[in-house]
């Protein structure tokens, strides 16, 4: 079947998976410039730059590899990454050279287990293999 | 092969509950005329029943936790007392929901193997059983797995 689901697919950090991974969103995002006259009926625009947000969410585990490291590199780092991948299968993924870590949100709830969130900026361009 | 999971957490509860000072404590649930009056004033007995699964991370590895389990179990616990005191057979009750209680959540090895538990619930005989006191404690316990070994 073509349809994807949940039990495909993955996120790599630097070469390595993310675990306990609840969700993982992918915004590929246009900006644009208006170039609307008074008077016009409907909006002008123009293409400006691309930019992918890569937003995870995590149950949190302080002793997963990728989940201290994306912890660590927000904290304490340049937040800087090297490589990140979000596979879609086996097979096809999309691909960022450079991102930054944004953001990092650790939340706790009674009833909940506890969960962290991370938002990863691209630096430049991302493929699709 | 090394035990289940909810084999383990079973294993925990029971070693927990036998912690519990004066605790007869037993998988083999019968009547409560059944029980050997050694085995009294007090007698606590472990099932395993109903269990729910729920998706918990996305399945991209093999071998970490990805799948939630919910364990129900309860602890079906006898009290006697042979002149039939409800204020002793009370207090035998209230003790021992107390020590059942704290022995489940308190219990480090069985907690290490859970992510959470919960008590739910008391069903009780209200009273109406000669010389006992006979009343269910329903326990929920959340565990992890992956799906690719079971849990």
């Amino acid at each position: 079947m073509a349809i994807k689901t949940y039990r495909v697919g993955k996120v790599l950090i630097e070469a390595s998976q993310i675990f306990s991974l609840d969700n993982a969103t992918l915004n590929i995002t246009m900006g644009v410039g208006e170039t609307t006259s008074i008077g016009d009926d409907w909006r002008q625009l123009v293409a400006l730059g691309k930019q992918a947000t890569l937003n995870l969410t995590c149950s949190y585990n302080p002793n997963d590899g990728q989940q201290s490291s994306l912890r660590t590199e927000c904290l304490t780092g340049d937040g800087a990454l090297s490589a990140v991948q979000m596979w879609e299968d086996a097979s096809h993924y999309f691909a960022a050279s450079a991102m930054l870590v944004t953001t990092c949100n650790i939340t706790k709830a009674v009833g909940a287990v506890d969960k962290i969130n991370f938002t990863l900026e691209a630096i430049g361009a991302i493929s699709y293999t | 092969m090394a035990d289940s999971e909810r084999s383990q957490i079973v294993d925990g509860i029971i070693s927990a509950l036998a912690a519990v000072s004066s605790l007869h404590v037993s998988e083999t649930l019968v009547h409560w005329e059944e029980v050997p009056k050694q085995y009294y004033p007090i007698s606590a007995f472990v099932t395993d029943h109903d269990e729910n699964w729920d998706a918990f991370a996305l399945f991209g590895g093999d071998a970490h936790d990805d799948v939630k389990s919910t364990l129900f179990f309860t602890v079906t616990c006898y009290c006697y007392r042979s002149d039939n005191d409800g204020r002793e057979l009370r207090r035998l009750r209230t003790d021992l929901i107390r020590d059942v209680n704290a022995a489940l959540e308190g219990g480090t090895t069985l907690m290490s193997l859970v992510l959470d538990m919960r008590p739910m619930r008391i069903v009780s005989d209200r009273g109406i059983v000669k010389n006992y006191s006979i009343f269910d404690m329903e326990f929920e316990a959340d565990y992890l797995y992956a799906h690719a070994t079971g849990g």
